[in-house]
């Protein structure tokens, strides 16, 4: 497993997602080929076969997939890890209050007397610093949405009457989309955002200038 | 035909064992109450036909029963009329009423037939 | 007498049509948004409508019309597999059919109220449907609807149960049950084991919109999703299960040979149904509220059981004699296509992937290949194998091609891109799109292929109505069947069989008459061969 010095979800998922990919194509294409190939060698074949159980066979087969089952869930339970546990371990950098609300997303920096708001009305983006943990608390106003940020392969849910903690890393300097990916009523498809991704540096002065000077 | 409640309580035997890896794993109260539920119902099933004689001889066959539609469309009148307006929960009760009245008339004709085999 | 008879064949055909219109009518919900997504940031449906659309969409498929389905085929056809004349608890089942049909007709009653249908989705989670955000009697008849359409399902799911319990013909053992009416019972079991918790979930749901504050907070909102996927999850594969039974039978008819490797069939039936009643939790990877690894774990286990069926489909083939028939062509193309909804299933029993795919079109694309490319293909082997039997007369094999050849290209052309879609970023159930690189072109494709299901739809029922105008008449067993279906005439008299039914002595009792019969022959064909 690679290491990764802060938690970026995006590696992690591409690790995984590069594991599965050619394991699911590879059962695709063998059992595609097994059936097709099957039914032309045996079309109109006369001598029919009376064999019908090859039960050592299956255990055996049965045994192979378990190994499988269990090498994806070591991928699996290794690549939640880091997101989910290694991550809240992160010095965050700065931390931002998420709030979604139908049908809005609220992003406020606490002690730093900052909010942005965007969704139906507003189109002020979540400004975050490049190559730094930043610590988000997710939170709802009313009914259930989700954060998502599909840059970074995540998404967390913005439930009521509760605060989710999670630390994300940008790699990369840009603007990145996100939305919100629960169903939240009328105007859920226009609960989107922009990420602005800016250097650290550039993230410093934004926050000395009370979020007025330009991303 | 007792050995059909087999497959039921195996059934409802591993569902207990994922369930109780559930608890042990999770713990989740309402996670392990509805692995309950699930488990309970099958045990029911098993139980009665369990325990249920199974009668011999000839069975007296139910062709049609209007009584069972009526109630059926009394109940679901009765449900409608929650949403709808409460005379129609009203309009609900009556049919069912009526339904279980014939029914019972129904099933007493198919005792009779029965007996006079 | 149609509508109040307890002959189990009238109810499972009631039940089947039934659930067949509801088809038709979800379908048109899929096609109006379809055309709603064509065009990024399209006006042609406001948002209400369009959430109506996708609510009822998938509300009318899941509640009225492949679970049900499933359930008439196992009504109709699993007392004739095990040789029985009657079903345990016929007016149960009577009472079942009225229940549901009733509830089809109060949830679809949303549409003539101000406030319109269901809107929340079919899974409606709360808060979003409680009385506060999604006031209106539409949503009340959508519960009442869902649950009474849950009632009569219970209650028909619980006939089958016993029937298949103490109804079996002499010398059809538990092991000796035919492939379908093994698919057909653990999917009635999963009905009996988690209906009941949607129901008790709905009417919490239901006096909560009535001001109960019972779902409240985040406890609330995680334990309504627990209860509902509960149900919600199971229901999956009940609408999965039959459809499999379907193919299987249809593949092992047309191969000319048993369903191989028939014990670890039922064993891995056993514990896939066991399985998928305990993955539930993998909708809610999200929330931050369950227990990931745990619901990762018996999620990605999936694949062993999963992994057997396919080994006994190529069992089952090699060594065959195999006739392309229709309901061979579906029976195929139901385990080839879901190989690519059950790899991708895998994919969402991930966390670290789910984090990403999680409510995008990446899921939809999975559980329409789940539900569409592959049950539908099942139930639609289904009716070609046994059209025959319910009503005497054959399907139009020609026809059936060009029905065939249109769905699975339709299929393949709506469903595929959304996998692209849902990876690059586009949430489910939005109403309107922005314009991204490559998301038009993705769409337009989509709503194209919707066209060309529906053409494939049409060219269905051409058929239905063709071959049954102008029969070509099936007899007792036009495709040398492998069950007791097929010994009794078609279709079967009010009391299933008048003749005796052979004996059973395996899964296939039909088959190993034949079986013996060519012993028989080559047996006394050697002696002659003999002095030369």
């Amino acid at each position: 497993m690679q290491v990764f010095s802060i938690v970026d979800t995006r590696k992690v998922y591409d690790w995984v997602f590069g594991i599965y990919t050619p394991i699911a194509v590879g059962v695709i294409v063998l059992f595609t080929s097994l059936i097709v190939g099957a039914v032309l060698v045996y079309r109109r074949n006369t001598e029919v076969s009376r064999r019908h159980e090859a039960n050592a066979l299956e255990a055996a087969y049965a045994l192979v997939l378990t190994c499988v089952a269990a090498f994806l869930l070591y991928v699996t339970f290794t690549a939640e890890h880091r997101v989910d546990t290694a991550s809240a371990r992160e010095r965050p950098a700065i931390t931002v209050d998420v709030t979604g609300s139908r049908w809005e997303w609220t992003f406020s920096y606490p002690g730093h007397g900052i909010t942005h708001e965007s969704g139906a009305v507003g189109d002020q983006p979540l400004v975050v610093p490049a190559n730094e943990p930043v610590r988000f608390r997710i939170s709802s106003a009313d009914v259930i949405h989700s954060l998502w940020i599909p840059q970074l392969r995540f998404k967390r849910d913005a439930i009521p009457g509760s605060t989710q903690t999670v630390t994300l890393d940008f790699d990369r300097t840009g603007h990145f989309s996100g939305s919100c990916a629960e169903f939240c009523g009328l105007l859920h498809a226009d609960m989107v955002f922009t990420a602005s991704v800016i250097t650290p540096r550039a993230f410093r002065s934004w926050l000395a200038s009370d979020g007025r000077a330009r991303t | 035909m007792r050995s059909g409640a087999l497959p039921l309580l195996c059934w409802a035997a591993l569902l207990a064992l994922s369930g109780a890896l559930n608890a042990v794993w999770a713990g989740a109260s309402i996670q392990t109450a509805t692995f309950g539920a699930g488990v309970f119902a099958i045990v029911l099933f098993a139980a009665a036909v369990l325990l249920r004689p199974q009668r011999a001889g000839p069975e007296a066959v139910t062709r049609a029963s209007f009584a069972t539609v009526i109630v059926a469309i009394g109940f679901a009148t009765l449900m409608f009329g929650f949403s709808f307006g409460h005379f129609i929960i009203y309009l609900g009760v009556g049919l069912m009423v009526a339904g279980v009245g014939r029914l019972l008339l129904e099933l007493r004709h198919q005792r009779r037939a029965r007996s006079q085999r | 007498m149609i509508a109040i008879s307890t002959d189990h064949k009238r109810i499972g055909l009631n039940l089947a049509l039934t659930s067949l219109f509801y088809f038709l009518l979800g379908g048109l919900f899929a096609l109006l948004m379809r055309a709603q997504l064509t065009e990024p940031n399209n006006t042609l449906l406001s948002n209400s409508r369009y959430d109506e659309l996708f609510t009822m969409h998938g509300s009318t498929m899941i509640y009225l019309f492949v679970t049900p389905m499933a359930l008439a085929l196992a009504l109709y056809l699993v007392p004739l597999q095990i040789g029985a004349r009657t079903i345990s608890g016929p007016r149960v089942a009577l009472a079942g059919f009225w229940i549901f049909f009733c509830g089809g007709l109060v949830m679809q009653s949303g549409w003539m109220t101000s406030s319109g249908p269901g809107q929340d989705g079919w899974t409606s989670y709360t808060p979003l449907s409680n009385g506060t955000y999604t006031p209106g009697v539409g949503q009340d008849l959508w519960v009442i609807g869902v649950i009474l359409a849950a009632l009569g399902q219970l209650l028909i799911a619980g006939c089958i149960t016993v029937t298949v319990a103490r109804r079996r013909a002499p010398g059809m053992t538990v092991l000796r049950m035919p492939v379908f009416t093994w698919t057909a019972l653990v999917s009635v079991l999963m009905v009996v084991a988690a209906f009941p918790v949607l129901i008790v979930a709905l009417v919490l749901l239901y006096l909560d919109r009535h001001g109960a504050n019972i779902f409240t907070g985040f406890t609330g909102a995680i334990d309504y999703e627990d209860l509902f996927w509960f149900f919600g999850h199971p229901v999956v594969y009940v609408m999965f299960f039959p459809y499999l039974g379907c193919a299987a039978e249809a593949v092992a008819v047309n191969a000319h040979k048993r369903w191989f490797g028939y014990t670890a069939f039922v064993a891995s039936m056993m514990l896939f149904s066991v399985l998928s009643m305990s993955v539930w939790g993998h909708h809610m990877f999200v929330t931050g509220g369950i227990t990931n690894p745990y619901f990762a774990f018996t999620s990605t286990l999936l694949l062993v059981p999963a992994g057997i069926e396919y080994f006994d489909l190529v069992g089952t083939l090699v060594g065959g004699s195999i006739t392309l028939r229709c309901s061979m062509l579906f029976g195929l193309t139901f385990f080839i296509q879901f190989l690519i909804g059950g790899t991708t299933g895998i994919f969402v029993a991930s966390p670290v992937l789910d984090y990403n795919v999680y409510g995008s079109y990446f899921v939809v694309a999975h559980f329409h290949y789940t539900l569409f490319a592959g049950s539908i293909f099942g139930f639609f082997a289904g009716v070609y194998h046994w059209f025959p039997k319910v009503t005497g007369a054959r399907l139009r094999e020609g026809i059936g091609r060009v029905h065939f050849v249109l769905l699975a290209i339709g299929t393949n052309m709506t469903f595929l891109p959304m996998f692209f879609l849902g990876e690059d970023g586009m949430p489910r159930r939005v109403a309107r799109y922005r314009k991204h690189p490559g998301w038009a072109t993705l769409n337009r494709i989509e709503t194209a292929g919707a066209g060309v299901i529906a053409l494939a739809i049409v060219v269905f029922l051409t058929n239905v109505v063709v071959s049954l105008r102008r029969r070509s008449l099936a007899g007792n067993d036009p495709w040398h069947g492998h069950t007791l279906e097929w010994t009794t005439s078609s279709p079967p008299p009010a009391l299933n069989f008048e003749q005796p039914l052979p004996p059973v002595r395996s899964y296939a009792p039909l088959l190993d008459l034949r079986e013996q019969a060519e012993d028989e022959a080559t047996r006394r064909a050697a002696p002659a061969e003999a002095p030369a």
